[in-house]
């Protein structure tokens, strides 16, 4: 049976500046939203780096997303139990409260700064473990199934979460002033 | 329920269905409007129902203007961040890091 060539520290270092090199924004976006401040999430994205970059003979080259998402993930988790908390998080903590306002008409949603404003404190305020999945779905563009995969959980709890988190948005939305992005 | 409502065909009926139709819309809108309805008769009917319906497909507008806000926000990565990142990837690639 033929042997596997080995893996150099020259190919390991072709495949990652191939491979990992083109998804620092990426990084450095996901460690934020798994982060408390933006002090943890430099040391997050860097230590996930470092790991990467010694995993790299055992990663298949197939998304590399999902894979260093999972790799901060774990890495968060592992950091302290503050973390843990936060990213093994049970889906009731999001539950938002009903003040009686209207969030589901799109008359409510709001574009511009203001509710650029109150989306980025929206996002602030959520459970890491919620934001990540909005952070993967909503901007990362993963799907459900690679979400769940990158971020060790079921389907539907990708699902679960990212509905709450939506909702919650929502919420935070309603009673600004719309200019009827929806209808542009 | 009338029973009407309960002969194929009648407007009673299609009206009972099209609430329907809203129940399972707003259950399934983050599946519908990410695209993660498996594809299906059901899932067919639901896209044909939330075209001719204006509060389904309001709804639809909310999670996708959301989806929109959303990445605004939050697409730009933190320039601190993301410069020692790019250093600490610069050091691994020349093999200057300990760790390279």
């Amino acid at each position: 049976m033929a042997t596997p060539p080995e893996t150099t520290t020259t190919d390991q270092t072709k495949r990652f500046e191939e491979l990992i090199v083109p998804e620092m924004p990426f990084l450095a976006r996901v460690a934020r939203s798994m982060s408390h401040s933006a002090a943890e999430a430099d040391d997050l994205a860097q230590d996930t780096l470092l790991k990467a970059y010694r995993a790299m003979d055992r990663f298949d080259g197939r998304h590399p997303k999902a894979w260093l998402a999972r790799i901060a993930r774990n890495t968060a988790i592992n950091r302290d139990q503050r973390n843990r908390e936060f990213l093994l998080a049970e889906d009731g903590i999001v539950e938002p409260d009903d003040d009686g306002s209207d969030a589901n008409d799109p008359e409510e949603i709001v574009v511009g700064a203001d509710v650029d404003e109150v989306l980025r404190h929206g996002l602030e305020a959520l459970p890491p473990a919620f934001r990540v999945v909005v952070q993967l779905v909503d901007v990362e563009g993963l799907s459900y199934q690679e979400a769940a995969e990158a971020l060790d959980i079921p389907v539907g709890t990708v699902m679960s979460r990212l509905h709450r988190a939506r909702r919650r948005l929502r919420q935070a939305l309603a009673g600004t002033h719309l200019d009827r992005e929806v209808q542009s | 329920m009338t029973f009407e409502s309960r002969i194929p065909g009648t407007p009673a009926w299609r009206r009972r269905r099209e609430g329907k139709l809203c129940v399972e819309v707003v259950l399934h809108i983050d599946e519908i409007v990410d695209g993660e309805l498996p594809a299906s008769r059901k899932a067919k009917l639901l896209e044909k129902h939330i075209t001719g319906c204006s509060s389904c497909r309001d709804e639809a507008e909310v999670i996708h203007a959301l989806k929109r806000g959303i990445a605004r926000v939050a697409q730009d990565a933190d320039a601190q961040v993301l410069e020692h990142l790019n250093a600490l990837a610069r050091k691994l690639c020349s093999g200057e890091h300990h760790d390279a």
